[in-house]
């Protein structure tokens, strides 16, 4: 589903980071385990396609993304990929659901809100649906971040520190929704980390 | 679902949102309530104007001449013998005299003795009845009628003066013969009959003048030889050389003074002008300053949700729909301000014409969305559109990845 082949990025500033090749199967997971600046989140914005590489190749569901357009890329990261962000970003004027529906308006696609409901009660806040987002828990607001990185579809999830906020309890949760969700809808989760309790669950791991 | 975000947004900085409608919505109604009233006023004073080139009445103030004589709304500055305006009438140059005789009123209405060419001048039609033949009977305007529920063959006594609580003329009674259709010139407010009935009534109270000596001394001096007095008389002539010999002379050679109407309402107006711009540019400063309360509000959401925006983004949003979700906001406080507005001034209009009704028996119309008011429009866009576009252009600076892994 994802194969990477010799990335580099160069920052302005002139600091330049070599990727290893990595590849990743539907249905699979791939922890990417590096210690702070080892470039995880950099290597992380590079598959999410919200970097562009300067050099090296990047195939995803069998398109080779360094020859789309920018606009292509808009709609080909839409169309493909899920992220979980570090931090649980959200429209803060719209509730729970209306989050969820906007990862559908914004990929260009007819609103699914059965989908939404569905997605809420498979990860267990469907009583939250109509609720401000401001008024979740760290938890919960991470757990609908997952939902709407699945509204779309995607044939990569990418999850960026999707624990490190969390207890042990919730850090289980979350770590399993993810795995459930991605196999569910046939998709190759990578989640950057550099947490401990992931390793032992994720046998599958790359360091950087 | 753009709309709805725009809206959401909107709704959810409720207080600033408010600041911004109701500074534009101040702007714009002051603005559109001079442009009515101004205009309603130009258009009430140069319809009641047309045709009539000249007025001639006692000595005084032109403007009050002017003021009483055309429009019906200051006092007389006294009489004139009507002997006095036959050297006018046999004038070649004077196409038509209308005299008029004032100095009595019923409920506050203004009862004007006068000629037929001075109804005929109006294009008065008539809703009922028929005109003044005889003395004692009068027309009564369309707001008379409406007003103080006359009907034909009604009749009634009218009393001394311009206001309701004037002595009352008891023992000589006016009969309604005609009720005038609205026509939206000064005959409206105005009950008509002929001269001479206004001559009659007063006349019979000078017979009676010992009983009210004060009476007596105001009318001693509208009485001459003939005993025919009138208050002022309107005068059309037939080319423009009468405009300018006639005035010269009859202030020169007669008792009587000339003021002529275009350039007395034009000092009126450029006397009302200083006061109708200085609100002008007091709205427009609020109008501005909603910009400015617009361009914060959006600026700073521009800032608090930039990590909002470079989600978004991340999600697939194209950054000119972005742009024009923020543009939308800004266009939609402007524009919710202005429809405000226009709705707040119509009150107003309304409050102000009950007011003027009131006092003057001048009223205004509810009018639909004028020239200027949509100038007004374009404006409030304008400045909607320049205070949002500065803080919608940061759409296009920000860098995605940087602002989401920013922590």
């Amino acid at each position: 589903m994802l194969q990477t082949d010799s990335l580099k990025f160069s920052y302005p500033k002139g600091h330049t980071f070599s990727f290893p090749n990595i590849s990743c199967k539907a249905e699979e997971t791939l922890l990417i385990l590096g210690n702070s600046g080892t470039g995880k989140t950099t290597f992380l914005n590079l598959i999410a396609l919200l970097l562009r590489p300067s050099s090296g190749e990047l195939r995803i569901n069998n398109t080779e993304t360094a020859n789309l357009s920018e606009k292509q890329i808009t709609e080909f990261r839409a169309q493909n990929i899920g992220i979980v962000f570090q931090k649980p970003y959200f429209v803060n004027a719209l509730n729970v659901s209306e989050n969820l529906l906007l990862a559908n308006y914004l990929g260009n696609k007819a609103l699914n809100k059965s989908k939404a409901a569905e997605l809420a009660k498979d990860l267990g806040f469907e009583y939250l649906l109509s609720k401000k987002v401001q008024e979740l828990s760290g938890g919960e607001q991470q757990r609908v971040c997952i939902a709407r990185a699945l509204m779309n579809t995607p044939k990569v999830i990418l999850a960026d520190e999707p624990t490190s906020a969390l207890d042990d309890e919730n850090c289980e949760k979350v770590a399993d929704l993810l795995e459930k969700q991605s196999k569910l809808i046939g998709a190759a989760l990578i989640i950057v980390t550099h947490d401990h309790r992931l390793k032992s669950r994720f046998t599958n791991q790359i360091t950087l | 679902m753009l709309l709805k975000i725009v809206w959401k947004n909107i709704w959810a900085k409720k207080l600033n949102s408010f600041l911004c409608i109701l500074l534009m919505m101040f702007g714009i109604s002051i603005i559109s309530l001079l442009i009515n009233i101004g205009n309603q006023l130009q258009d009430k004073f140069s319809k009641n104007i047309s045709g009539i080139d000249m007025v001639v009445g006692a000595k005084g103030s032109p403007l009050q001449l002017i003021l009483s004589g055309v429009y019906q709304i200051d006092a007389p500055t006294g009489n004139i013998p009507m002997s006095e305006l036959q050297s006018l009438q046999t004038n070649p140059l004077v196409k038509q005299v209308l005299p008029l005789s004032m100095g009595d009123n019923y409920q506050g209405f203004r009862i004007v003795g006068t000629t037929y060419p001075y109804l005929k001048h109006f294009e008065a039609d008539y809703a009922e009845g028929v005109g003044f033949k005889n003395n004692m009977e009068v027309v009564v305007g369309a707001t008379v009628a409406r007003k103080l529920n006359l009907k034909l063959n009604e009749s009634f006594a009218s009393s001394h003066g311009f206001e309701k609580e004037g002595e009352a003329h008891g023992d000589k009674k006016y009969k309604v013969v005609g009720i005038l259709k609205s026509n939206n010139s000064v005959i409206d407010n105005l009950i008509l009959c002929n001269l001479n009935s206004i001559w009659e009534i007063h006349k019979h109270e000078e017979e009676h003048a010992s009983e009210t000596p004060e009476e007596h001394a105001e009318h001693a001096n509208e009485a001459t030889e003939s005993g025919h007095d009138i208050t002022c008389a309107l005068i059309k002539f037939r080319s423009p050389m009468g405009l300018m010999t006639i005035p010269r002379l009859i202030n020169q050679n007669t008792k009587m003074q000339a003021a002529l109407p275009a350039i007395e309402i034009n000092r009126l107006f450029e006397l009302m002008g200083i006061g109708i711009d200085a609100f002008k540019a007091l709205a427009i400063a609020i109008m501005l300053i909603s910009g400015i309360s617009v361009f914060v509000t959006l600026y700073n959401a521009l800032k608090e949700r930039k990590y909002e925006m470079a989600l978004m983004l991340s999600m697939g949003g194209k950054r000119t729909k972005l742009f024009f979700m923020l543009m939308f906001e800004g266009l939609f406080l402007s524009l919710s301000g202005y429809i405000l507005g226009i709705l707040l001034s119509r009150l107003g209009l309304w409050v102000a014409s009950r007011m003027l009704d009131q006092n003057f028996n001048f009223d205004l119309q509810q009018s639909m969305l004028q020239k200027e008011e949509i100038y007004l429009l374009i404006a409030a866009l304008l400045v909607g559109i320049f205070a949002a576009i500065i803080p919608s252009l940061g759409i296009y600076r920000i860098n995605i990845s940087k602002t989401l892994a920013n922590d």
